[in-house]
């Protein structure tokens, strides 16, 4: 019982941490960013395949797995977005999300055929460590990856709500007028939350491929699905309810399996939540209405 | 020497994208509602088909707009739940995928449906005596409904009620102050742009000779999204332009390249057009449509 | 009095916007509603267009109780509208932009919402004397996002007087535009209400306020703090407090 509480929080703290590099990115630049998938694809592959060159340590392949997602994510997202933003088209935004889904196929397709199709997996089985915590038995790697989490949302905050930059991010978020008026430059924080986010998504990929024990072009589907899910059902633009919505789904969805035949797909959980909510309450847990 | 058949699976196929780019053209290109779900739509329209024409043995004349209404009524009650929520942007696409996957998995779970096995074989269709069962039976079929929804498409596009819908994709609350009623006009597109899933769908599972869940998921979908904006939202040759380039460029690629790189390739095709030219190849102010209608007044 | 407003509320949050407002308008005056930045007045017009509902109070046009209804309505009730910040249909041309309200804007309309019995070549015919009426008809097959400040202004009136209003708000149509283009707004605007339409006109510029209107109403924290003839109101000490601190024209 304990487990399943333990698992579903990991699993949770993973799905927030990469939605949360989601809804940052909308919230500031308004923009459905489902390329932010790659950014999963970039974390796990970095965090396996640079394992040799650093002694096996995964806590550098992991780190160096976020910066290098940082990066691409800003480039493509100052390449791609900010550059569609700019057109008068009325249609822009579908033209964005169809971009942004091109380039996560464009994403995996180029991990397939450069690092193969087969499954690769982690080389020690970390999968099987146990600890003992008050007589119960926990996975190593489902602590992990929920303190992971757990600390890099209230890094996050703090980060949010005591630095400059942070703030600035947050005032593009509520009046993107009334901002560029106080002095907020709005490239230079579509640059930091570009940054932010995606090395977010780069963390949750390397933790993810490590949970699942799993490095495939494909892992990244799924996470993207549920990561719709929850920040619709936390509410477009509101963190927190982001990290509910996340944490929630996680536990649910690690329930459900528990007592659901294996061949129902795991998103189908996720979605039903959301189709519920939008029909009861489109905001979400904790939007603005 | 290249095979007829060949040319003419090309052809049936390409006037079925186009069938559904025409209808996702009304609910995205015209009203500017970002719907990620098509197939969940063209996936009734198919089943309806399947299942009337073999447990019913119902005739083509028959099955036709009975799918057609069956993915009409479900895009009504669809999209009124939608709209009623005033969903909007980002929400819309999530709900529309969110369609898209229940649809899916209602039709590998439920149990009328055929589940994984799908729904076949489906008896060819007969008009007058006629059965279309060849290649080029089928190709000509297709493109004759490609002509009639084209024909609609260009009636919409110059009817008061088309320039309704494009009102709402341009400013939704202009429009409502102008008088546009625009939570009933979004439910409208849907209605409006499901017609042709209804037809397309019907089309693809005589061709297909069997229906499956797998054929409707979500990625599909994305294919038909991308037609439509890769040709040009929003306009009536836009569609037709926009299903050219899933049917030609695959092919393009057979001889040389392996499978992983036709779609590396074709997704990077995408990123490049759309850098280019946002609205589509024939978009309303694209290049190409300016270096035409130079053309067009060189020539008179 | 062809608008009668009573008591009307609207609070965002724990932010109460407009509080008991009252407001009668004559047919066939000009009323100038202004106050300072954030006073209330684009919120009013947002109530009385149907954009927002009020928390409570009442509207009534022409006898008529429309509280509450939503903004289509409002406009094939004959009451139009422009906007603070222009909206027009970007990428359709100037007559279609003025086409969708001859269209939809008026009274007969289908049950699925989209216009009946209109004829496309009145409604062209008819779109393009207003236009004409307004300048514009040498631009007529523009695309709308290609005109200029002032020819928007000029689209978003004449889209407005499209439906056939026979009350139109606008809301600041002088500001931004050089002083010959306000010179040219005011002559459009008595040229208008020579139509026999009644005008409510928000405005921060004040000689055009002043020029413009037969009386004045002044707004400030959402509720009315002034009204009268221009004379009057410009030289009552609360709208002077009221304004204190900022520059006007």
């Amino acid at each position: 019982m304990i487990q399943q509480l333990v698992n579903g929080l990991a699993l949770g703290g993973l799905y927030v941490t990469f939605a949360i590099g989601m809804a940052l990115i909308y919230s500031v630049l308004r923009v459905l960013h489902i390329a932010h998938g790659a950014m999963i694809l970039v974390g796990a592959y970095c965090s396996l395949l640079l394992l040799p060159f650093f002694g096996d340590n995964l806590v550098i392949t992991i780190i160096i797995g976020m910066l290098v997602a940082g990066f691409v994510g800003t480039l493509v997202g100052m390449g791609v977005y900010v550059r569609l933003l700019k057109s008068k088209s009325s249609t822009k935004y579908d033209t964005i999300l169809l971009a942004s889904v091109a380039i996560l196929i464009a994403s995996q397709e180029a991990l397939m055929i450069l690092f193969g199709v087969r499954h690769k997996q982690y080389p020690t089985p970390i999968n099987s460590l146990t600890i003992n915590i008050f007589g119960i038995s926990l996975f190593v790697i489902q602590i992990a990856c929920a303190l992971v989490s757990f600390v890099s949302m209230f890094v996050l905050w703090v980060f949010l709500t005591k630095t400059d930059e942070g703030r600035a991010l947050r005032a593009l978020d509520q009046d993107p007028q009334l901002a560029s008026l106080s002095g907020v430059n709005p490239l230079k924080t579509y640059i930091i939350t570009l940054f932010t986010g995606s090395m977010l998504g780069g963390l949750s990929g390397g933790l993810l491929s490590l949970y699942y024990n799993d490095v495939h072009p494909e892992i990244a589907f799924v996470p993207v699905n549920i990561a719709l899910a929850v920040i619709i059902v936390g509410g477009l633009g509101s963190i927190p309810g982001t990290i509910i919505a996340g944490l929630i789904l996680g536990i649910l969805e690690t329930t459900a399996l528990a007592y659901i035949p294996l061949t129902f797909p795991r998103t189908l959980v996720s979605f039903i939540v959301l189709i519920v909510i939008l029909l009861l309450r489109p905001r979400g847990i904790m939007g603005r209405p | 020497m290249i095979p007829v058949n060949y040319i003419t699976s090309i052809l049936t196929f390409f006037s079925i994208f186009c069938i559904f780019a025409f209808g996702q053209n009304i609910m995205l290109g015209y009203a500017g509602l970002p719907m990620l779900g098509y197939m969940g739509l063209v996936a009734v329209g198919a089943y309806t088909t399947a299942i009337l024409s073999t447990a019913y043995n119902l005739p083509f004349i028959v099955t036709l707009p009975l799918s057609c209404l069956m993915t009409m009524l479900i895009a009504f009650a669809v999209g009124w739940l939608f709209m009623r929520g005033k969903l909007a942007g980002a929400y819309l696409v999530v709900g529309s995928i969110g369609f898209n996957f229940i649809v899916v998995a209602i039709l590998l779970f439920a149990p009328w449906f055929g589940r994984m096995f799908g729904i076949g074989p489906i008896p060819a269709p007969e008009i007058l005596g006629y059965r279309f069962s060849s290649s080029v039976d089928f190709s000509i079929l297709g493109l004759f409904f490609v002509a009639i929804v084209a024909y609609i498409d260009r009636q919409l596009s110059r009817s008061a009620l088309g320039l309704g819908l494009k009102a709402l994709r341009e400013d939704g609350i202009a429009a409502e102050s102008s008088g546009v009623n625009t939570v009933r006009l979004k439910v409208l597109a849907f209605i409006l742009g499901s017609f042709q899933a209804g037809i397309g769908g019907c089309l693809y599972a005589y061709y297909i000779k069997s229906v499956f869940p797998t054929y409707f998921e979500f990625v599909h979908s994305v294919e038909v999204f991308t037609m439509v904006i890769l040709g040009g939202m929003g306009t009536t040759l836009g569609p037709i332009v926009g299903a050219l380039v899933p049917t030609l460029v695959p092919e393009a690629l057979r001889g040389n390249v392996p499978m992983e790189a036709r779609f590396l390739i074709y997704s990077i095709i995408i990123i490049i057009v759309v850098l280019f030219e946002p609205t589509g190849i024939l978009g309303v102010n694209s290049r190409v449509r300016r270096l035409l209608s130079r053309l067009a007044r060189l020539k008179l | 009095m062809i608008l009668e407003v009573g008591k009307l509320t609207k609070a965002f949050g724990g932010l109460v916007a407009v509080k008991d407002f009252d407001l009668q308008i004559d047919d066939g005056e000009i009323l100038g509603l202004i106050g300072p930045n954030g006073a209330g007045k684009t919120t009013v017009f947002n109530l009385l267009t149907g954009i927002y509902k009020p928390d409570s109070g009442t509207i009534k046009f022409k006898g008529e109780d429309i509280t509450g209804l939503p903004a289509h309505k409002i406009c094939k009730k004959r009451i139009s509208r422009t906007y603070q910040i222009v909206r027009p249909f970007n990428n359709l041309t100037v007559l279609e932009n003025v086409m969708v309200a001859s269209f939809f804007g008026t009274p007969q309309t289908s049950i699925l919402g989209f216009p009946q019995g209109k004829k496309s070549e009145e409604a062209r015919e008819k779109g393009i004397e207003l236009l004409d009426f307004l300048d514009l008809a040498d631009k007529k097959d523009q695309l709308a996002k290609n005109l200029t400040l002032y020819e928007r202004r000029k689209l978003e009136m004449a889209r407005a007087l499209a439906s056939d209003p026979e009350l139109l708000l606008l809301d600041e149509s002088a500001s931004g535009l050089n002083p010959t283009e306000i010179e040219g707004m005011m002559a459009k605007i008595r040229n208008i209400r020579g139509r026999g339409i009644t005008l409510c006109v928000i405005e921060h510029v004040m000689k055009f306020i002043y020029n413009i209107s037969d009386r004045i109403v002044v707004i400030h924290h959402g509720e009315k703090i002034a009204e009268g003839e221009p004379k009057e109101v410009i030289g009552d000490k609360k709208v002077i407090e009221a304004y204190m601190g900022e520059a006007y024209a």
